[in-house]
């Protein structure tokens, strides 16, 4: 042991042999005791057990928060589906994207040698058109004011029953404005000489 | 089982008091819970004072969690009020500067210090506790011990040891 060792070993035994008597002293210092004794703890484990034996039905306490996380999670993955749905026809609206390469079948040509295969692979499955939603006009192909499409002029007018001497298929054609006082002023000039007189008067 | 838990609260009460003042403010609330907990084992752990310290240092520390949502000044009241030590006339040190100086350590040392001291926990039992090998918590504790000495008495251990 060299004299280095045997000094440094002493002082750690006079450190530690001071370190002790501190422990000691430090010891020696107790620390508070608690306020409530041991029959005096205000829920001890045989109260506890009392209650819980007293209500066998009752749920514990932290039931409530559990229910509460579990109602929470399940509203939330509701709101989540509802998303979802909606979303849904958004994108089988979308237009197919034609550009798209096709993927086709080929068939190589191997040697003899070579095991012989076809790679073969699905076909892309697109989801077609479907107009059941959202149920717009233009998507259930309902035609609303098909007369807007039509001239003015040459609008249908529907007449009708009469017991005038016209011919029917006349009648059934539609015909202009213009083209029904024609007829009418030629009606007129057709008619005896007194009903026009009677006419006139009316005017 | 009743009369071992009457018996270990009286024997390891204030101890494990103490210990539960490292991390929370409301240590009797640690400490019942803990007890509550040993009641509720079917067979009592082999080491049942060890058990205690675990017991103690998981509810004390998730107490304190809980207390980090209630007023701060409430909190400050009942931390300068709480005494530490026991007050006697004729001891070793004045308990209010023991426990000013117990809260200047580093809360690993202080945990240390009081499982060692007061506790009278092994090395082993206290290196289960905080997860460390048990050199490292024998190392930490005479470092507390002489950052204890040097608060309480004035004079660092080397100088006590050249004297």
């Amino acid at each position: 042991m060299t004299k280095e060792d045997f000094q440094f070993r002493h002082d750690n035994q006079s450190d530690l042999s001071d370190l002790d008597a501190f422990e000691q002293r430090l010891r020696s210092v107790k620390p508070a005791p608690p306020q409530t004794a041991w029959d005096d703890l205000p829920l001890s484990h045989e109260q506890q057990k009392a209650s819980t034996v007293a209500n066998p039905g009752t749920a514990p306490a932290h039931w409530p928060r559990i229910a509460t996380h579990a109602a929470a999670t399940l509203i939330g993955v509701g709101i989540g589906v509802i998303c979802m749905l909606m979303l849904r026809p958004a994108v089988a609206m979308l237009p197919p994207n034609e550009s798209a390469p096709q993927q086709v079948a080929v068939e190589q040509q191997l040697p003899d040698a070579a095991p012989k295969y076809t790679p073969v692979r699905p076909p892309i499955r697109r989801r077609e058109f479907q107009a059941s939603w959202p149920l717009t006009p233009l998507a259930r192909d309902i035609e609303f004011r098909p007369w807007r499409r039509t001239p003015r002029n040459i609008r249908p007018v529907l007449f009708e029953e009469s017991t005038s001497t016209s011919e029917a298929d006349q009648l059934d054609k539609p015909m202009s404005a213009h083209e029904l006082m024609r007829e009418l002023l030629n009606s007129q000039a057709n008619l005896p000489s007194s009903h026009n007189q009677n006419f006139s008067n009316s005017l | 089982m009743n009369e071992t838990l009457k018996r270990l609260y009286e024997l390891h009460a204030p101890a494990l008091l103490l210990y539960a003042r490292i991390w929370c403010r409301y240590p009797e609330d640690a400490l019942q819970e803990a007890l509550i907990e040993l009641a509720r084992q079917r067979k009592l752990p082999p080491d049942p004072v060890a058990w205690l310290y675990q017991a103690v240092r998981f509810r004390a520390i998730n107490l304190n969690r809980s207390e980090q949502r209630r007023s701060r000044r409430e909190q400050e009241v009942a931390f300068t009020r709480a005494a530490f030590f026991v007050s006697k006339p004729q001891q070793a040190f004045d308990s209010a500067d023991l426990q000013q100086a117990l809260q200047s350590l580093p809360q690993e040392q202080r945990e240390i210090v009081v499982a060692r001291i007061w506790g009278k926990l092994t090395f082993e039992q206290i290196a289960k506790l905080n997860g460390h090998s048990s050199s490292t918590v024998h190392r930490r504790y005479r470092e507390a011990l002489e950052e204890l000495k040097q608060k309480l008495d004035g004079i660092p251990c080397e100088e006590v040891s050249n004297d």
